[in-house]
């Protein structure tokens, strides 16, 4: 067990040569580490406060949509019996022509309303309808909603582009970069100290060990829910994403093919022949006979719901028209949790199911990957979710912050305030090859160190007033 | 001796994971040449020539990999018109030969019909569906909307009227 000690009595212990040695290598070590953490730091903590930010807002989403847009989301009066879906939306597309309807999510929650995205005049819009009278209650332009704007702070720094997006990403890999350096600088030097570690020590406001402490205990009690949040993000990410995606395939621990009602989706292949019928008569000035067979239709919409419910698929659900001749309907659930997934396409002219993937089938990274991301989202235990995506948000913010404090309280005038580069450069390079590990790991960190290397090389390394402010 | 043990215990760690790994892969099964589990596919058959009054062939060959699917625990045809919703009479269709499911039925009225068979068998069903058309009108009709739908615009689904 830990007990508080002071710090004098563990120092009187007389070290000898050996582990002088020893202890020279350790603080060499612990130079260096430092020195990674404090300029990915001084870089990354703008970005990361962005996204603490951002993230914090958009976790509440369902609470914050739910009061904003209440009255398009909730219906006041509940009805007796629902609307088929066939005659929801064309209600819908009688009283407001030109829409082109992709998808309809059918809800379970008898206060609920049905979601229609179509696409109007060109732009994409969300239409909420009563499901009792087919009645329209509102439409939204879904890029533009409240929460829309957070979101794109969240992935793409509001600016938007790929540029933003892997931007993104590198900040979030040396978030991790960070937060293990930064738990490597926090470990308990000696079993006792509680204080520094696990508590603030908070006697000397104002003081650099105030400030360090205020930086380096929150760090460590959010590390572990920061470090699963942004494990749950990456699967997302442009270049590291892929690479996640390529790994659960090699290993096939994977979805199977199919599983996602967006992406690559199956063909319906079940009708025998061309789904269009010749009808030679019709092009070329031939004898009209007295009879003609057309081709083969699409099902209609309530028979793909009977077909979803005759395969245990339980609403909510979302069900995405084909898109051209050859396409599928896609029923797809929508369960905050992962466990209840399920994706089937089904033959738009036969209703035959094509491919039916239910969260079981998945491969456990596939498994891994959606619990990380329902947990980044807030959503995998509900409001006590939320409050721990929360307190990381609130908690990364402080640390970053308080680390900003501490920093300036050290910085001397004209220099950046950097800690010193160890004097073994048998340590420096043993912590760059590590670095370089992690830049393996993760791409866009590797060439960041390379980036950053070759600017030292060449520039940092021949200005004198440059080398002199960087204590390089 | 501490290394021999050590180096046991590297290589059973390996083994454990490989194993948990393999014991954990994605669950697919053998796909066909379009890179799909095994599912039903359908061959809907209704007569080419078409007089009012006179009893013709509906019927639908089910397969399923290529084999026929036999003994279906429901085959019947739907026939509607188009025009009138109310008009729908629903046929219970015999297994002709292996995996074919026919009705014989007669209209007597000029018209744009839509007949769709539906046949289910275990937890598997598909409702394949065909217009056709008895009289010029409805011919010009029916060529129009043959014309519409496969002018590549997308058309919602229009065939369930029931």
């Amino acid at each position: 067990m830990m007990s508080a000690l002071p710090d004098e009595e563990l120092n009187k212990k007389q070290p000898d040569s050996k582990s002088r040695a020893s202890v020279g290598m350790r603080q060499a070590i612990y130079q260096s580490v430092w020195r990674w953490h404090f300029y990915a730091g001084i870089i990354f903590a703008p970005f990361l406060i962005i996204l603490a930010f951002s993230g914090s807002v958009y976790l509440f989403k369902p609470q914050i949509e739910g009061y904003l847009y209440k009255d398009m989301l909730t219906l006041r009066e509940v009805g007796t019996t629902k609307m088929t879906p066939e005659s929801i939306i064309e209600k819908t597309i009688k009283a407001y022509p030109d829409t082109a309807v992709s998808s309809i999510t059918l809800e379970d929650n008898p206060k609920s309303s049905y979601k229609v995205s179509a696409s109007r005049n060109g732009s994409s819009t969300i239409m909420y309808i009563n499901p009792y009278t087919g009645n329209v209650l509102g439409m939204m332009n879904s890029d533009k909603t409240f929460t829309a704007f957070f979101k794109k702070m969240h992935s793409e720094l509001v600016i938007g582009g790929t540029l933003a997006n892997r931007l993104v990403e590198l900040a979030a890999c040396w978030a991790i970069i960070m937060l293990l350096t930064g738990l490597f600088l926090w470990w308990p030097r000696n079993k006792a100290a509680i204080w520094g570690t696990v508590l603030p020590r908070l006697s000397k406001p104002g003081s650099r060990l105030f400030w360090r402490d205020l930086h380096a205990v929150p760090a460590f009690w959010i590390s572990l829910v920061l470090l699963n949040i942004i494990a749950g993000g990456l699967p997302w990410s442009g270049i590291l994403g892929v690479q996640i995606d390529k790994l659960a395939n090699s290993t096939n621990t994977n979805t199977p093919p199919f599983a996602y009602s967006f992406g690559a989706k199956p063909e319906s292949v079940t009708v025998a022949k061309d789904i269009a019928e010749d009808l030679p008569w019709a092009a070329e000035n031939l004898p009209v006979p007295a009879s003609a067979v057309g081709g083969y239709i699409p099902i209609s919409i309530n028979d793909i719901v009977a077909i979803a419910d005759q395969n245990d698929v339980l609403k909510p659900y979302t069900i995405t028209m084909p898109m051209e001749e050859t396409g599928v309907f896609t029923v797809s659930t929508a369960h905050d949790k992962p466990g209840k997934n399920a994706t089937l396409h089904m033959d738009q002219y036969s209703g035959a199911v094509l491919t039916d993937v239910r969260f079981s089938d998945y491969g456990i990274m596939a498994k891994a990957i959606s619990y990380g991301i329902t947990f980044h989202e807030g959503k995998l235990f509900g409001f006590t979710n939320q409050l721990l995506g929360l307190i990381a948000c609130i908690g990364l913010i402080l640390v970053a912050v308080s680390s900003y404090v501490m920093w300036r309280k050290r910085k001397p005038d004209g220099k950046l305030g950097a800690p010193a580069k160890p004097k073994s450069s048998k340590v420096t390079i043993g912590v760059l090859i590590i670095m370089l590990v992690c830049g393996a790991l993760m791409p866009l960190v590797g060439l960041s160190i390379l980036v950053v290397l070759v600017l030292d090389l060449f520039i940092l390394r021949r200005i004198k007033s440059l080398r002199h402010w960087f204590s390089v | 001796m501490n290394i021999t043990i050590h180096r046991i215990y590297l290589w059973a760690g390996a083994l454990l994971l490989v194993t948990f790994l393999c014991s954990c892969t994605a669950t697919a099964s053998d796909v066909d040449e379009s890179g799909l589990p095994p599912h039903l596919s359908v061959n809907l058959k209704l007569p080419e020539q078409l007089e009012a009054d006179i009893p013709s062939i509906f019927s639908v060959e089910v397969t399923k990999s290529g084999k026929p699917l036999e003994d279906a625990d429901q085959a019947e045809f739907v026939i509607w018109s188009e025009d009138d919703d109310s008009s729908t009479v629903t046929i219970h269709a015999e297994e002709s030969s292996p995996g074919i499911y026919s009705v014989t039925y007669s209209i007597s009225e000029e018209g744009l019909y839509v007949v769709q068979s539906r046949i289910r068998s275990a937890n598997e069903q598909v409702m394949p569906a065909k217009r056709f058309a008895l009289g010029t009108q409805a011919i010009e009709r029916l060529a129009f909307l043959e014309s519409a739908q496969h002018s590549g615009a997308t058309l919602p689904a229009d065939g369930g009227h029931h």
